[in-house]
């Protein structure tokens, strides 16, 4: 339990030094949002009596306070672009990301599994080798490229699936995660190659030692032997890089989001970004923060948990 | 093992540095050089000589598929895709060189100071470090970009500082292993100055994980530069760029695969070719864990 408090003690820490950052490094852009809102027509006192509105007069401090006050009552100011209010325009872009990191993470986990325990169980014979130069290969390629090439392949020529035909999951939920499945595959082959390679070589570690030797001895065959008993132990130094993952993921899917026509979170931060609309862009940015922040805690408690040597709770 | 050749890389690495264990030959290292000197070497031909002038639009040769003529093809402009690549290339050989540079320097100084002497120091900026270091780097160099404005030198010096956090949290740990080690308690007793034992005694010997952190930073780098100006917030126009080309041939797509073919390969062999000589240097000579 100590554990687990000391964990969010660092959580609420590391959360308050990125909003920090972000809410200051906006503020130090030359340039005012009231001006930009009203354009060059805007007369001195019209720029002044918004400014007073939007509460730019007061002092940093004071607004960084009740930012986050706004915040964490779920509050996340308003869009200086569309005049709504953030929450509203991102509340229904989120579960689009977030079925796309969920997607690419277990596909993940499934095929860096699947693989590594093959070529584990085929060491060095031509499986193998095969694995071990297209996993070098797939770590090099990013994403959108990824992402382009599913939509030359099982788009154009294939006719899978229309590019950039989305299906908003409110009118298909099965068509939504149908078109979200290539999109979440191209985040997660490069990641899963890179998660593959350190579980390889992991599992190669295990099968080193005492209690293998013994688990064959009394009489377990060599694919009970991995799956039962190498798997488990094998498993837990990558399950931290498995956390980081989250973060990659998220990050990725900004791009990927584009290549596909997918109007999730990352989309509208990137266009956030072009529009110079700072609330809108520093809600998203602390978002994700916090959903990495908190996947990484989740693996942290998760490996500890699966790691009876260590105690937590 | 016979050491089967001596390079540059073998004199660099073995300068004064006594921890480290030559481990014989590597494939990975062999194949990574190659492919990477390879590539660097047609990219900086590309700074000096491209065979068509890469802005170049000629009408009559739009979306030309590769030819002896135009290797790479042309694009919806009539532009030599080959002339381009190399370009394109060239921006994104350069950001990920600043990148790793800037991110080196700053990382390995702060590194270095927060593992050698610990304390409350280290503990703050560590704690930075690790906020940051919890944040993809192609965020926070989102976040920069989104306030400096972006162009080839701005994603340069915001990838730079995003990926301070990474280096300099690898170059603490190395710091902090060997910081008690016989040869620096040596040279502290015979009363070498401190800047010389952290730079010229303890730094060529975590060279390996630091050239290996390195080459992963650069393969970070030319894959963010590429994303960011797929994107269309990195290079800007008329700079050439892999990513922009990349995100320009989707429309293309059906009648033109080579356009989007051409640009991406090349920058996944660059990427390749880096990361098989990070894990080469790895191979070949060490952690000395």
């Amino acid at each position: 339990m100590k554990y687990v408090i000391k964990k969010i003690l660092g959580l609420i820490i590391t959360l308050l030094i990125v909003s920090m950052l972000t809410f200051f490094a906006f503020e130090l852009i030359p340039g005012d949002p009231a001006r930009s809102i009203l354009g060059t027509d805007g007369t001195l006192e019209q720029v002044q009596a918004l400014r007073e509105e939007m509460g730019l007069n007061r002092p940093l401090p004071q607004r960084y306070g009740e930012w986050v006050f706004n915040f964490l009552h779920g509050d996340m100011g308003n869009s200086y672009y569309y005049q709504k209010s953030v929450q509203d325009l991102i509340g229904d872009r989120i579960p689009i990301t977030v079925a796309m990191t969920i997607l690419s993470f277990s596909m993940i986990l499934v095929l860096s599994v699947a693989v590594s325990i093959f070529s584990v169980r085929y060491a060095n014979r031509l499986f193998d080798r095969i694995f071990l130069i297209v996993d070098q290969i797939m770590m090099s390629v990013p994403p959108f490229f990824i992402g382009i090439i599913f939509t030359a392949v099982f788009g154009l020529t294939l006719h899978w699936f229309t590019p950039g035909g989305y299906v908003s999951y409110e009118k298909d939920v099965g068509g939504f995660i149908g078109y979200l499945i290539l999109p979440s595959l191209a985040i997660a082959l490069p990641r899963a190659a890179m998660a593959a390679k350190l579980l390889r070589s992991s599992l190669l570690d295990e099968m080193q030692k005492d209690y293998v030797r013994t688990a064959y001895s009394r009489g377990n065959g060599p694919w009970r032997v991995l799956l039962h008993h190498v798997l488990k132990n094998g498993i837990l130094p990558v399950i931290t890089f498995l956390g980081m993952t989250a973060a990659d993921i998220i990050a990725n899917s900004i791009v990927v989001e584009q290549v596909f026509g997918i109007p999730g979170v990352g989309r509208m931060l990137i266009s956030s970004i072009s529009k110079r609309d700072y609330p809108m862009v520093e809600a998203i940015i602390v978002l994700i923060a916090v959903v990495t922040l908190v996947m990484n805690i989740l693996v942290d408690v998760l490996y500890k948990k699966l790691d009876k040597r260590i105690e937590v709770i | 093992m016979a050491r089967c050749s001596t390079s540059l890389a073998d004199m660099v690495l073995y300068r004064g540095s006594y921890l480290m264990k030559y481990k014989g030959h590597s494939h990975n290292f062999t194949l990574g050089l190659g492919i990477t000197v390879f590539m660097v070497a047609l990219i900086l031909l590309g700074f000096l000589w491209t065979p068509y002038e890469p802005d170049a639009m000629q009408g009559s040769l739009k979306l030309n598929a590769p030819s002896l003529l135009h290797l790479f093809g042309t694009d919806q402009f009539g532009r030599d895709i080959f002339s381009r690549v190399l370009v394109g290339a060239g921006s994104t050989l350069v950001i990920a060189a600043g990148t790793i540079l800037i991110g080196g320097l700053a990382g390995v100084a702060l590194g270095a100071v927060c593992g050698y002497f610990g304390g409350w120091l280290d503990e703050g900026v560590m704690r930075v470090c690790d906020a940051l270091a919890a944040f993809p780097s192609v965020l926070l160099a989102l976040v920069i970009i989104s306030i400096a404005g972006s162009g080839k030198y701005k994603v340069m010096v915001a990838l730079g500082i995003a990926f301070i956090p990474s280096f300099a949290r690898i170059v603490r740990g190395e710091f902090m292993r060997l910081r008690e080690a016989d040869f620096v308690i040596g040279a502290r007793l015979i009363g070498v100055p401190t800047p010389r034992i952290l730079f010229v005694h303890i730094l060529p010997n975590i060279l390996p994980s630091l050239l290996s952190a390195l080459a992963i930073g650069f393969n970070n780098a030319a894959l963010a530069e590429a994303g960011l100006s797929y994107l269309g917030i990195g290079v800007q126009p008329p700079d050439a760029s892999l990513g922009r080309m990349l995100s320009e041939s989707q429309t293309y797509l059906a009648s033109g695969v080579w356009c989007a073919a051409f640009p991406g390969v090349f920058l996944v062999l660059l990427v390749l070719g880096v990361g098989l000589l990070g894990e080469g240097i790895l191979d070949r000579f060490g952690g000395g864990r």
